[in-house]
């Protein structure tokens, strides 16, 4: 071996050492396996910038000035079903002379409630031309109820002092997608339960604990008045049928007869979730075309729920509104919710919700549906609603003026935000 | 720039591979083979305390990395897509982790090229090795071709490196690798100098017999008595 090996032996060496894992080998095998690792890592890196360069370049084409978009407070709405929780709180925040800027991802017409007074409405975009403006306003505080802030692409705007996610519907974290509070300051709680699984998930993943309020549902208030303007009861017992749509929806897995037996005994109304019209067509004529039923298909499920004695449903959010709201009893097809990669995979266990609520948002094995008939009958008959109203107290805070509450948590966090921009 | 960097970082390594290569012949007379041997028993004594601090600092980077691994794999069985590439963003960010990392936290990696390279291009431009026997070796310039042809130096290397993998390594799956490492580093050095692959015989001896020794003393977790291959081989 002489000087004149070196310069071709080294050539070679590097060449291996820039090409090849297996180049590494020859360096070391142990420093191999190592650039095995580097490699890898530079071969993900790559494809995770390439992949984000698309959402990167959607949201530089779409961001526009945040000097046009400077509000105190910023209400986000994604979709007009979410209005009937923010309507509550934005009358409140008007009452405490704040003036909010509602940001809506939907055009609002003559048919949406009008906005009180002093309130700023922007209609943007839907999807994420509407994040990619919304990630660069500039605002004190932001109230949203979608979740997965900086997750998606809806991100942080690094204008915004403080977000917050208000709930519009009674959850325990363990249903929703991944991350889905993380990234939020605050969380306004509907109940207990949620305050605690957010704690738990927050020391899973180690990260810093956020303020959680303790709130409540702010469009229970809405539904309480449609609940006072409801009629009497009839005599004969109503059997209100509202399950959910898509693959575990009841009617997907049993079909729509045993509607008609219970039929047989009950006065029945049947509401088909509004997707299913969209997603399940002809599941959606078969319901229609039930007979000696009721089939209401109006805007909201007010009417039907006001006029049922108890309701039949699965995974729907339904039964909690009208258990909680009309305090009459619920049996749900108790089909295995999967929380396949859902933030109950890390909390593990069953729903607690579920075993609170048993006592009436009574759980029916699926293969018991042939004596549904009984059980409803059993379920009227054991029902008792001032326990009912024992356990709502438990499970959700300030039961009837939560947009009163939100509306003051609110107004303080906006307050300390403002004290600290002036104490800078 | 390159001559500047070879300045800066690798001529004053050669001084101090020369100084170590050389210093036995103070007292005794030249002698390619032992001085190898001492050569690399007294590097890798050098670099040991460095090694240690890599070796702790791995560990927490692999606990990250196994965590990571585990998440990642959840989102890729549930989600698909635009889902799944921003849900596997979070995780990176839950774990203050992204996968070039791999690269930028991986100065022992290079500390361990930089001083294989040094060393490969110190004794393959070691004229002192020319022409000069150690045992039944009878040049250490060339390939030993011990067994009627047959190279034994690489073969023992091997030997060492995947004995070092079926005691250290745990794990089939590493253990397997470990061991393709050992059958690939075989390939490429099989017709190397025997100074060469004496040298890295006897640094994979010094880590086995070191390692054997803390095992028993039992002052050591499993992870820092490894020798070079298989430790490296478990950390990945």
């Amino acid at each position: 071996m002489t000087r004149r090996d070196l310069p071709g032996r080294a050539a070679i060496g590097v060449w291996l050492l820039l090409h090849a894992a297996s180049a590494a080998a020859y360096i070391d095998p142990g420093t191999g396996s190592a650039l095995f690792y580097v490699i890898s890592g530079i071969v993900v890196s790559v494809y995770f910038g390439v992949r984000g360069l698309y959402y990167r370049v959607v949201e530089a084409i779409f961001r526009v000035r945040y000097k046009d978009q400077r509000c105190e407070l910023a209400i986000h709405c994604e979709d007009p079903r979410y209005e009937i929780t923010f309507l509550p709180v934005l009358k409140s925040l008007v009452e405490r002379g704040i003036e909010p800027t509602f940001f809506t991802m939907y055009e609002r017409d003559g048919s949406f409630e009008p906005l009180p007074e002093k309130v700023t409405h922007r209609a943007i975009a839907p999807g994420m031309v509407g994040y990619a403006y919304l990630n660069h306003i500039e605002a004190d505080l932001l109230v949203t109820t979608t979740p997965q802030l900086d997750v998606m692409t809806f991100r942080r705007s690094a204008r915004v002092k403080h977000y917050a996610i208000l709930q519009h519907a009674l959850g325990e974290s363990r249903y929703v997608r991944p991350y889905a509070y993380d990234y939020f300051d605050s969380v306004l709680c509907c109940g207990a339960i949620l305050k605690t699984n957010i704690r738990r998930i927050e020391a899973i993943r180690g990260l810093p604990a956020k303020a959680l309020y303790e709130t409540g549902i702010p469009h229970y208030e809405e539904l309480l008045k449609s609940r006072g303007e409801a009629g009497a009861l009839s005599d004969k017992p109503v059997v209100l049928v509202a399950p959910s749509w898509g693959p575990f929806s009841m009617f997907e897995s049993f079909g729509v007869d045993f509607i008609a037996a219970i039929a047989r005994e009950y006065e029945v109304i049947v509401r088909p979730h509004p997707q299913m019209k969209v997603s399940q067509p002809e599941l959606y004529a078969k319901v229609l075309a039930t007979s000696g039923v009721t089939v209401d298909t109006q805007r909201t499920p007010a009417g039907a729920m006001s006029r049922a004695h108890v309701l039949l449903s699965d995974i729907s959010g339904i039964t909690h509104e009208f258990a909680f709201i009309y305090e009459r009893p619920v049996l749900i097809i108790d089909q295995q919710r999967i929380s396949g990669g859902l933030e109950g995979d890390l909390l593990g266990g069953d729903s607690e919700l579920k075993e609170l609520c048993r006592e009436f948002i009574v759980p029916v094995a699926p293969e018991e549906l042939p004596n549904i008939t009984a059980h409803i009958g059993r379920t009227l008959a054991n029902h008792s609603a001032s326990r009912l109203a024992e356990v709502r107290s438990e499970l959700i805070y300030n039961f009837g003026r939560a947009g009163e509450i939100a509306a003051t948590q609110l107004a303080d966090i906006l307050a300390r935000q403002r004290s600290a921009t002036g104490a800078a | 720039m390159l001559e500047a960097l070879d300045h800066l970082f690798v001529e004053p390594l050669m001084l101090i591979y020369s100084f170590v290569y050389h210093l036995p012949e103070r007292w005794m007379q030249p002698d390619a083979g032992l001085q190898l041997i001492f050569f690399s028993v007294v590097l890798n004594l050098m670099l040991m305390p460095l090694y240690r601090q890599m070796e702790q600092r791995s560990a927490a980077t692999r606990a990250v990395r196994q965590r990571v691994a585990s998440e990642v794999a959840r989102m890729k069985r549930h989600f698909r897509g635009r889902e799944r590439y921003f849900y596997i963003r979070a995780v990176y960010r839950n774990y203050r982790y992204h996968p070039i990392s791999e690269l930028l936290g991986s100065a022992d990696l290079l500390v361990q090229i930089l001083v294989f390279l040094t060393v490969f291009r110190y004794l393959s431009g070691l004229e002192a090795v020319v022409g000069q026997s150690f045992g039944p070796i009878p040049d250490l310039s060339r390939p030993d071709g011990l067994l009627g042809g047959v190279h034994l130096l690489p073969l023992l290397m091997t030997a060492i490196n995947a004995a070092s993998a079926y005691y250290y390594v745990e794990e089939r799956n590493k253990r397997l690798q470990a061991w393709a490492l050992a059958v690939l580093f075989l390939l490429l050095l099989y017709r190397s100098p025997a100074a060469l692959v004496l040298y890295w015989t006897a640094n994979n001896l010094f880590s086995l017999a070191r390692n054997l020794l803390r095992r028993r003393l039992g002052t050591l977790s499993m992870q820092s008595l490894m020798p070079t291959l298989a430790r490296l081989t478990a950390q990945r």
